[in-house]
């Protein structure tokens, strides 16, 4: 299934989003779109959020603030979060 | 019955203070006893568990403990040692390697490999091994360590410094006054009114309460701070309470007749003066974590121009700081008289005074005094859930 996923999101960052939310929520890799929320998952409560967040800062090597942990509200916030976090990693790092 | 080597510690850890890394273990010993009162808990009577014989026709030495009844010890340990009591266990895996026989003297270690300040989350990794040293039970965790529920402490106020500017006089005296007779040391700070102010703190010490009058133009980085520099050092404390009430009234004008100049001038007073005495205190509010500071607006009608420009810049202000220092236990509200009742030498006719009061449905004007209960109604443990609130006290006379 191909996931249209919004410009701003690189694809493969996108599908390791989608697989940790797959794994965290116990649901099919196919059922998470960028749209998908708390309320489109039935799993998605504020203690599955947590484990996703931990999930996600030990994937991509980020920290996220409790200001940013309240904005992850759907899959395509969080996929852009995190790949605005990691660029700035990666140019903090200089590459 | 199953033996502890390490003391609970019943100490609630800070997140900051656990280190990637740490461990800690927990040796148990499993006894039958064990075994029978966890068969007897959970219902789970597999003659694996419950009869030597069955076991050992099973291919076993003996009675296998059951894995969730060892798995109940990596509880204890991250309930009662890593991060310990107030942790919630979020997440957990298990593999179990190899039966463990009642008898065994079993050791699990807890070691913490990731840290979620975000989330003030760990996780760990877990070993369990027995007494050969075999593995026995591995796995992954998480725990989230909660925030102690206790309420943030307030300061009370016999032990706050206020800086009310503007106090030498009219409503800032009203304020200074209020604070000091509540118990607070108070800063009266006046630009050119220096003997009023000295008057004003002469009266509060003759009343037993603590002033101590101090000039600066607040318009000037360097005034404010040399001036906040000699409370401080007066009162040994940093300053608590902040009211930025210094102002200035200019001509009344239309539009058309204001030069830039005249409303320059009110923003440089009224929302410099604020920038900079704000500057000056938060960051030793924030070294604290509490620190309450309250903006003096306007809620009459019929304002002066630049006076009305420059108060509704100092209401941005206030919700700008209280928005973003809210979450450091920082409050930032506003208090806007209406038309105030100051008594001889006032400015406005006394027509436009009384019809101001008429037209307020408590058909009354404001007097310093009321202003002044408001503000120490804020700067109170009574208002300690207000922030970002600008409120009127004007009779009902609200503007649009």
């Amino acid at each position: 299934m191909t996931i249209e996923v919004t410009d701003q999101v690189n694809a493969t960052l996108f599908s390791k989003v989608q697989d940790l939310v797959a794994q965290v929520f116990g649901i099919p890799v196919e059922k998470v779109l960028p749209e998908s929320t708390p309320e489109t998952i039935d799993t998605w409560d504020s203690l599955q959020h947590l484990n996703l967040v931990l999930a996600i800062e030990q994937e991509f090597h980020v920290q996220f603030t409790p200001e940013e942990i309240e904005q992850l509200q759907s899959v395509e916030l969080i996929s852009m979060l995190v790949e605005e976090k990691v660029s700035a990693c990666e140019v903090a790092d200089g590459r | 019955m199953a033996t502890s080597v390490i003391e609970p510690k019943l100490a609630i850890r800070k997140f900051e203070d656990l280190q990637v890394g740490e461990e800690c273990r927990l040796t148990r010993t499993l006894t039958a006893a064990d075994v029978d009162a966890f068969a007897r808990v959970s219902g789970d009577v597999n003659p694996l568990h419950m009869e030597d014989g069955f076991a050992r026709e099973s291919g076993f030495r003996g009675r296998v403990v059951h894995g969730v009844l060892l798995a109940s010890f990596v509880s204890t340990a991250v309930g009662m040692q890593l991060p310990g009591p107030g942790s919630l266990w979020t997440q957990q895996s298990f593999r179990w390697r190899l039966p463990v026989y009642i008898g065994d003297t079993v050791t699990i270690t807890l070691k913490i490999t990731f840290k979620s300040a975000g989330t003030r989350t760990v996780s760990i990794s877990l070993t369990a091994v027995n007494q050969t040293g075999a593995v026995v039970m591995e796995g992954e965790g998480a725990v989230k360590l909660l925030e102690e529920r206790t309420a943030r402490e307030e300061v009370p106020m016999n032990e706050r410094l206020a800086l009310v500017t503007g106090s030498a006089k009219g409503i800032g005296a009203a304020i200074a006054t209020a604070l000091a007779e509540a118990g607070a040391s108070v800063a009266v700070h006046y630009h050119t009114s220096a003997e009023q102010a000295a008057g004003l703190c002469q009266s509060l010490e003759n009343q037993g309460c603590r002033a101590f009058a101090v000039q600066a133009d607040v318009t000037g980085p360097d005034s404010v701070s040399q001036a906040i520099a000699r409370i401080e050092e007066k009162f040994g404390r940093p300053v608590d309470i902040l009211v930025n009430n210094a102002g200035l009234s200019n001509r009344a004008g239309a539009f058309l007749e204001t030069p830039w100049e005249l409303i320059q001038s009110a923003l440089d007073v009224h929302l410099k003066g604020a920038y900079h005495c704000c500057q000056r205190v938060l960051p030793g509010m924030l070294e604290r974590g509490s620190g309450i500071v309250v903006n003096i607006g306007f809620a009459g009608s019929a304002p002066q121009l630049p006076f009305t420009v420059a108060k509704s810049a100092l209401r941005g202000l206030t919700r700008s700081l209280a928005h973003e220092y809210g979450p450091k236990g920082i409050r930032v509200n506003m208090v806007s008289p209406g038309m105030v009742e100051i008594g001889a030498g006032d400015q406005v006719p006394e027509r436009i005074r009384k019809l101001q009061a008429m037209q307020a449905p408590l058909r009354k004007l404001c007097t310093p005094r009321d202003v002044a209960q408001t503000v120490l109604f804020l700067c109170s443990d009574a208002g300690r859930l207000i922030t970002g609130a600008d409120i009127p006290v004007s009779g009902g006379l609200n503007p649009a």
